[in-house]
């Protein structure tokens, strides 16, 4: 079972029973599947136009949702540095896109977060929050 | 080179990663990161966050979007402060006033202590000055910024004030900001202005509320205090006693007519009538007055005689002035008590019916309150004891309005009249009889012919009966036995309203059946010292008792309209009256308090997402 741009497309259709089949779909996949497939969909996603921006907000929203639920520290880790590759790579400046973008860095803080609540290592927080700070480094003011 | 000094520096950015200076979606990221995962933000980022916040201003050249990055750049800092605050209440939680376990030592508490050494308070130093800089609140765009901006202050006041009170110089500069904001021209600001100078007044209300900012700020401050509450007239700006003031003028509504003929209602009403603007200042000022009495209500006094002068060239002033007043009594009382006589003696004129009936109203609200709040005006003498003539003499007349939201709430001072102070309505300071039983006769006479005489023809009358029967009730309460002689008068109007048909169910007749018999068995009560007058009342609780016992097997508790408990009180009430007599209808009753007594408490314990962690 995998997550797809038309699933993700299906999930906002004005269509009840189409979206009604979607959501089942999407509630069937395990959290930890949903995490890699909404993960590996971010990255395909190039923020150039209006129908990729609303995949990417949704993506981003579901996956927000399924990192909370998501209590394995190492699984959690491993999807800091796509996500951030996302999150800077999409840049284009417009409103839309820092919709987007604000979305997924609420999924990368909710990590940092969550990480910070679950693991029992010090360095562990510490390395999640580091990663992100360096990258953002730049874009912050430096 | 990283900015920030983590010590894992071991993450390269691509260079086509990197994106522009002050990017937004990235600065909320790091406030987010604060919220999240606030231990860790302090020990990473913190330390970092002063030089970011002046590359980021030096480097920028008033770009578009200039207000979003400042207002971007406050949510980091109020987000970063809030996490040092959390971080430092977790490690030490002896040393502010949250108390025991990790987790309630932080449980989304106000925060009461300025520490000037705390590193909130270094930030707010340090990095407020910078962003104050650079706000511009006169555009569209920057007014939605600098609303944002607020709300983060308010915020920060709230949980993590060192921030913005760490030192006088940065809470002057807050100060001067807010009050800047909150001075919109009234009549021109749309509803963005307004939402925003609220906003500002919010920020000033939570600050001045914040116990240390009161004891070691404001106290010992009175020039700030005085251009908080009076303002900068250098500068022509208003201070936040005449802004809430103004605000409260010109609450809206221009239909009075149709006001005046709308229906009572059972929920509890205000003066504002929907206005939630009005219906805020009123809230502020009074968290002003809590927060600097006697300053706030030298500022205040002044102004409400002024607004009372007016009479009759503007109800709105005239309201506004009685809403002042009100606002003091409920927030400073006992501060307020040397002026409660000329606040009485304005009330008991602007109660009469020849004033504008939004006036009249707004009087006979505050006469409620002065008789519940029944300050000390002379010599051990109370509001109710020196005006008590006089105020009952202007309920008389109000319970008798056209004006059924009139009519209604004069039944409900009459409430506050029997209950009020500090002593209840049965007791009277020396044992002698209640205050209000020389005027009982005309009390009831008015009710009978007034409210009572209504035919229940729909919701509004209802609710007028209903508050016109609670006032009967307390009366008796407060009565006792001198109630007897009126009994014949009252009782047969009572069992009337507790039998009125209700096959629609409505919500207000069922209140209305609920307040007869309840106000019916407290008249029982009152009376049973009086043999003759109890002889006639244990055939009237028969005759309730049938009608309880009839509603008690019908329904159920499941499904009946009436509350269970209002019933069984009345139960409870005859009962301790007829005594024996009440032995025929201890077999309906009983099984529905048993049941009662076993029932599960209607409340729910959910437990905290923290507690089910696995190392909880």
């Amino acid at each position: 079972m995998t997550i797809t741009t038309d699933l993700l497309d299906a999930l906002l259709s004005p269509d009840a029973t189409r979206r009604g089949e979607a959501e089942r779909y999407f509630q069937n996949v395990l959290v930890l599947d949903r995490v890699a497939g909404l993960v590996s969909l971010i990255q395909q996603q190039n923020n150039t136009n209006a129908q990729q921006q609303t995949v990417l907000s949704l993506a981003a929203v579901l996956l927000r949702r399924d990192i909370l639920r998501l209590a394995d520290v190492q699984a959690l880790q491993s999807i800091v540095d796509p996500l951030l590759e996302s999150f800077l790579q999409t840049a284009n400046n417009d409103v839309a896109d820092q919709k987007t973008r604000t979305a997924m860095g609420h999924c990368l803080a909710e990590i940092c977060g969550t990480v910070a609540l679950l693991s029992p290592s010090p360095s562990d927080k510490e390395q999640v929050m580091a990663r992100i700070l360096n990258a953002i480094s730049n874009a912050v003011g430096c | 080179m990283s900015f920030f000094h983590a010590s894992h520096d071991w993450f390269i950015i691509p260079r086509e990663w990197q994106v522009a200076q002050g990017d937004i979606p990235s600065l909320r990221l790091l406030a987010a990161m604060a919220e999240r995962a606030p231990a860790v933000f302090t020990g990473t980022a913190v330390s970092s966050l002063e030089n970011l916040i002046r590359q980021v201003v030096a480097n920028s050249t008033t770009p578009n979007n200039g207000s979003t990055v400042v207002e971007a750049l406050m949510q980091v800092l109020v987000q970063a402060a809030i996490a040092t605050q959390q971080t430092s209440s977790n490690a030490n939680p002896t040393t502010n006033n949250n108390s025991g376990s990790l987790l309630s030592s932080w449980g989304g508490k106000p925060v009461e202590i300025i520490d000037p050494s705390s590193p909130a308070a270094a930030l707010g130093r340090a990095c407020l000055p910078l962003l104050l800089e650079r706000l511009d609140s006169s555009s569209n765009n920057n007014r939605k910024s600098m609303l944002a901006i607020l709300q983060q202050w308010t915020q920060a006041a709230t949980y993590c004030p060192s921030f913005l009170a760490g030192d006088k110089a940065t809470l002057e500069a807050v100060v001067y900001v807010c009050l800047a904001v909150a001075n919109t021209n009234n009549a021109v600001a749309d509803d963005e202005e307004v939402t925003t100078a609220l906003a500002a007044l919010e920020v000033l209300s939570s600050l001045c509320s914040v116990g240390d900012v009161k004891r070691k700020i404001l106290a010992v401050d009175p020039v700030l205090c005085q251009r908080i509450l009076a303002g900068i007239p250098e500068q022509r700006q208003e201070g936040v006693i005449a802004i809430t003031a103004n605000w409260m003028e010109q609450g809206v509504d221009d239909d009075v007519e149709a006001w005046a003929s709308e229906p009572a209602t059972l929920l509890e009403d205000d003066a504002w009538d929907g206005d939630d603007v009005a219906r805020y200042a009123e809230s502020l000022f009074q968290s002003f007055l809590r927060s600097m009495v006697t300053p706030a209500l030298a500022g205040a006094l002044p102004m409400v005689e002024n607004l009372l002068q007016q009479t009759f060239q503007d109800w709105r002033r005239t309201r506004a002035g009685l809403c002042l007043m009100e606002a003091c009594i409920v927030a400073a009382p006992v501060s307020f008590a040397p002026h409660v006589p000329i606040a009485m003696e304005a009330a008991l004129r602007l109660a009469s019916p020849e004033q504008p009936i939004r006036v009249q109203w707004q009087a006979l609200h505050m006469l409620g309150i002065m008789c519940e709040t029944d300050s000390v005006v002379g010599k051990e003498e109370t509001v109710r004891q020196r005006y008590g003539p006089r105020i009952l003499q202007v309920l008389s007349r109000a319970i008798l309005s056209p004006g059924p939201k009139v009519s209604a709430l004069g039944s409900l001072a009459i409430v506050s009249y029997c209950r009020g102070g500090a002593n209840s309505a049965k007791t009277s300071t020396n044992g002698d009889a209640h205050p209000v039983v020389q005027y009982l006769s005309d009390m009831l006479q008015a009710l009978v012919t007034g409210p009572l005489s209504l035919d229940v023809c729909d919701r509004g009358t209802a609710v007028v009966k209903v508050r016109a029967i609670g006032a009967v009730a307390c009366l008796a309460e407060a009565a006792e036995e001198a109630f007897a002689p009126f009994y014949s008068s009252i009782m047969p109007g009572l069992l009337a309203c507790a039998q009125v048909p209700n096959p629609n169910q409505n919500h207000e007749i069922t209140q209305l059946i609920g307040a007869a018999i309840e106000a019916a068995t407290i008249v029982g009560q009152a009376i049973e010292s009086d043999e003759t007058v109890r002889a006639q009342y244990v055939k009237d609780a028969v005759q309730i008792m049938q009608y309880i016992v009839s509603a008690l097997q019908q329904t159920g508790e499941a499904t009946t309209n009436m509350p269970l408990d209002q019933l069984l009180s009345a139960c409870a009430r005859i009962a301790s009256v007829l005594e024996g007599e009440f032995a025929p209808f201890v077999n309906v009753v009983l099984p529905q308090l048993l049941q009662r007594a076993c029932a599960p408490p209607d409340v729910s314990i959910s437990v905290s997402i923290f507690f089910r962690l696995p190392f909880w």
